[in-house]
């Protein structure tokens, strides 16, 4: 089975206005995807290191599928909305399929 | 997708008690208005636990809000908390948008319609003073035969 792929991002968003007309376009290209939240905001802790205020983690049918909806015109169109009004790191990794500590 | 209108149809069949709280048997929601809701993001979908279908929520943009379209939970599986998940989905959903306020258009007097939009903090807005698209929309349902003594126009700020 293909390893699926993943978006993990961090946002601290510094111009709301901004940012909600990004939010509101973005579901668009995540639908054409296949892409689906398993962590959207959700409460956490900051138990090392450096956080941002908003968390997110989706999740693609495959590694390709991750990557092509990032390049795509749709979230390419939804992305320009942002216009600097947050700061973000994103990563698109690749799923892992391995075996899992405690098994065989 | 295809089965939603006729969770809406299932939902409408409990206003047959209610004279002029529907406009006679209004037709569900276009399929297009639905896909249009899912490729936004805003289409929200309660299932059974064989994954099957039993009420959802379409919401989208209007006058900048995010505006509940139809709200539907087949007859069969209402009175369990379904509306009010959906509801909470949708809400959540806008907060997380930064969406000022979750909107929709109702009857003042039918128990799961007005009322218990007011148990989840919605309000009634004045008609004066309605942002456009609300205008129209209210209108338009007035057009269809709503009685307007008992339409309103609900909203939940966020």
């Amino acid at each position: 089975m293909m390893a699926k792929g993943f978006w993990i991002a961090r946002v601290d968003v510094r111009d709301a206005d901004a940012y909600k007309n990004y939010v509101a376009k973005n579901g668009r290209a995540f639908a054409k995807y296949g892409g689906r939240f398993l962590v959207r905001g959700g409460a956490f802790e900051t138990v090392k290191g450096e956080a941002r205020a908003r968390n997110v983690v989706i999740e693609f049918p495959s590694y390709q599928a991750a990557l092509d909806c990032f390049h795509s015109p749709e979230y390419q169109e939804a992305l320009a909305e942002q216009k600097g009004g947050a700061d973000v790191d994103l990563i698109v990794i690749e799923g892992y399929e391995g075996p899992q500590p405690g098994e065989g | 997708m295809p089965l939603l209108p006729g969770i809406e149809a299932s939902a409408a069949a409990l206003f047959a008690g209610w004279p002029g709280a529907l406009a006679g048997d209004g037709p569900t929601a276009p399929p297009e208005a639905l896909d249009l809701c899912r490729v936004a993001g805003t289409l929200w979908v309660a299932a059974d636990r064989e994954d099957a279908p039993v009420g959802f929520l379409a919401a989208g943009d209007l006058d900048g809000f995010l505006h509940v379209h139809e709200i539907s939970v087949a007859r069969e599986h209402q009175r369990r908390g379904l509306g009010r998940a959906l509801m909470a989905a949708a809400i959540d959903f806008g907060r997380w948008a930064f969406i000022p306020a979750v909107t929709l258009t109702t009857d003042r007097i039918v128990p799961w319609n007005k009322p218990f939009y007011a148990t989840l903090g919605f309000v009634e807005l004045t008609r004066d003073g309605l942002p456009p698209g609300h205008a129209a929309k209210l209108a338009h349902e007035l057009d269809l035969g709503f009685d307007p003594a008992r339409r309103c126009v609900m909203a939940k700020v966020l």
